[in-house]
């Protein structure tokens, strides 16, 4: 017997997990059976996908701090759109430019979102740059810890922290 | 020594003397190298990679968050850019 796919409109909303993100990163890192260490490219990946995962938790405390628990097509389409509404420069941006303003759990948060976005570039496009295993290691270790502190921050503070990451000043 | 030069030395002196003085015991930095590297949309930054001695026991993630936020007053105070740190083992760099 065959089912009709469930509608896009009722399917469960699901961010892409930060988590998930690390553990791959992590695991890319791991010694091969062989003994051997990973290849330059993948742990260029791993810093990368280190970057991803913070992006992926800010957006989707974006979405879930602003939206909350979607109830209907309405707010359902509203999370969609908040979680893809981030901008990778102007959050960077954001986030510095109202440092001062955050609690320190929030400005750490920020100070690894912007290096790990130059990392990341760094990493992908410079085949000059050096990186190392223990770089990655600790670049994927830094962004946990820093997205498990924000995430603690109060819900009311990351939807501030949403409406400035998703939202020019005029 | 140009300006970019003086930047340079003036952010490798600074991380350099604050880790030192905040390191947990254990840890041995060899030195501190601190370059431009390309960033997004064609800006460069200034990239620090800390030294360090073989062996060592592991980082702690929170401990290297917190030093990269106190060194941001301390880059701010001196009129430079901040510095984005990452830390290598001497064997890595020698490979």
């Amino acid at each position: 017997m065959t089912t009709a796919p469930t509608p896009a409109s009722r399917q469960p909303l699901t961010a892409i997990d930060w988590q998930e993100l690390i553990a791959a990163a992590r695991a890319s890192l791991a010694p091969a059976s062989s003994g051997t260490g990973p290849s330059t490219e993948v742990v260029r990946r791993a810093v990368s996908t280190a970057y991803y995962a913070a992006f992926h938790a800010l957006t989707a405390s974006n979405a879930d701090s602003l939206i909350r628990q979607p109830q209907n097509t309405l707010t359902r389409q509203a999370w969609t759109r908040t979680y893809k509404a981030l901008d990778h420069r102007l959050a960077r941006e954001q986030l510095q430019a109202n440092r001062q303003d955050l609690a320190p759990q929030a400005q750490v948060f920020a100070d690894v979102f912007r290096d790990l976005r130059n990392e990341r570039y760094n990493a992908d496009y410079n085949p000059q740059a050096t990186v190392t295993v223990q770089m990655a290691a600790n670049w994927i270790n830094r962004t946990e810890a820093a997205v498990r502190s924000y995430l603690q921050l109060s819900t009311d503070t990351r939807a501030a922290i949403a409406m400035l990451t998703l939202t020019r000043s005029r | 020594m140009t300006t970019i030069d003086a930047e340079l030395a003036a952010a490798s002196d600074i991380i350099h003397t604050e880790l030192q003085r905040q390191i947990p015991a254990g840890f041995t930095i060899c030195r501190v190298i601190t370059e431009l590297a390309p960033g997004p949309r064609g800006e460069e930054y200034l990239r620090a990679t800390v030294v360090l001695e073989d062996n060592h026991p592991q980082l702690d993630a929170r401990f290297l968050n917190e030093f990269s936020h106190h060194l941001h007053e301390r880059f701010v105070n001196a009129g430079i850019r901040h510095a984005t740190v990452a830390y290598a083992d001497r064997s890595e760099l020698q490979a």
